[in-house]
């Protein structure tokens, strides 16, 4: 609940402070913001299977972002660009999704 | 040792029974992906906890500390979110804002030309209106504007009016319906022939939808769209020819023109040739701008 609240003041933090990108990141603000969704959907399956650790997250959320964000920058400088970030989206795409499932079974138990 | 046994194990089923091997073996990255979908090191941190022997209240600790790191980490992702939202209606809105610009600039420029090219148009027609009174005073000039007249006739630069035939072209009712939906269209090549064959047959001036043929006259396809020219026209294509009405009708039709016609004609193109008693071609706007006549340039 609280974690949900905390997403909700980020959108609107976001929304009203207008905070702008520097031209050079946009390219990889949507490959951060799916890095930074595969964290926080694995984190919060962690907490429901109870076996949550702070350090695992803040480890983990922080490198994907910058992981993510550094495939993609490496493949503009190679040329593959949209291969690269093709590649991240799928597999954090398929991450995602499995731990989103996963958290369904465990609320839903089913 | 496990190791080892497992790999003769595994040489062993694959020599007597090829079909023990997974039938998925060729998919193992997307099973890594789906079995390890959660970060491996929550489990192994779980584990270290277990064995360091953290009991109750550890876990209180653990259940207490949860909601911080996950709220920030959420916060961020919320931020990240609104901020990558923000960025792309912003640049939408750029970009929709330059194209409108961009639209009306051309609209603008068009506007321009067509002003540009009434007036040159209406400078010409003054230019030869005072050529016309200069010339009437004199005698030579008398002669010399006969000559003139006649010379602009031929070149296309002056209207003209006289007798002679209108070939009318224009596309197939239901071109989509054709069977070669390409050639029920009438095509530049048409209207290239349909020309010819006018001048062979001994037309003096020809025009197609107002845009009189001179010598410098190109008929060209670009875009599905004939230009003369370099003006845009639209089906139907109306092809008059001044000259002598008795005889330019047939001999159009049994020169390459006709031949021409009778062709598309097949393809579904429809055609119709009529004699007129009276038809008024207008000038072309054709101009010489590096042409010079090769006695004043030297």
């Amino acid at each position: 609940m609280i974690p949900a609240l905390g997403l909700l003041v980020g959108v609107i933090a976001g929304l009203f402070l207008d905070v702008s990108v520097p031209l050079e990141l946009q390219p990889y603000m949507p490959i951060a913001i799916v890095a930074a969704l595969d964290a926080v959907f694995g984190g919060i399956r962690a907490v429901m299977e109870g076996i949550f650790d702070n350090k695992v997250f803040v480890v983990s959320f922080v490198a994907n972002v910058l992981i993510a964000a550094l495939i993609v920058f490496l493949g503009d400088q190679l040329g593959v660009g949209a291969q690269l970030s093709t590649a991240v989206i799928v597999v954090l795409g398929i991450r995602i999704f499995t731990n989103v499932a996963s958290i369904r079974r465990l609320v839903f138990r089913a | 040792m496990s190791l080892g046994r497992r790999a003769a194990d595994m040489t062993v089923a694959g020599r007597n029974r090829p079909e023990t091997r997974p039938r998925d073996a060729s998919m193992s990255l997307l099973n890594n992906l789906f079995s390890q979908s959660l970060e491996p090191g929550y489990a192994q941190a779980a584990a270290r906890r277990r064995s360091t022997g953290e009991q109750d209240g550890g876990d209180r600790t653990v259940r207490s500390r949860v909601s911080v790191a996950l709220v920030i980490g959420m916060l961020a992702l919320g931020l990240l979110l609104a901020m990558a939202i923000v960025q792309a209606q912003g640049s939408v809105g750029v970009v929709s804002a330059e194209r409108e610009g961009l639209i009306e600039r051309i609209r603008g420029e068009e506007a321009k030309t067509e002003r540009l090219q009434d007036s040159l148009a209406s400078l010409r027609s003054e230019i030869s209106e005072l050529e016309d009174t200069q010339l009437r005073q004199t005698s030579t000039g008398q002669s010399l504007r006969e000559r003139l007249q006649l010379l602009q006739g031929a070149a296309g630069t002056s209207a003209v009016a006289g007798p002679g035939i209108a070939v009318v072209l224009d596309d197939a009712e239901d071109i989509e319906a054709a069977e070669r939906p390409d050639l029920a269209r009438v095509l530049d090549v048409d209207l290239q022939m349909v020309a010819n064959g006018l001048w062979a047959a001994g037309a003096e001036a020809i025009s197609i939808n107002g845009e009189r043929l001179t010598t410098m006259s190109a008929i060209r396809m670009a875009n599905n769209i004939i230009h003369i020219n370099q003006q845009p026209l639209k089906p139907p294509y109306a092809v008059w020819a001044i000259g002598d009405s008795r005889t330019l009708p047939s001999r159009f039709s049994e020169g390459p023109g006709g031949d021409t016609l009778r062709v598309a004609q097949q393809q579904g193109v429809r055609s119709a040739v009529r004699v007129e008693e009276w038809l008024e071609l207008p000038a072309a706007r054709s101009q010489l701008i590096y042409a010079r006549h090769a006695e004043e340039a030297s």
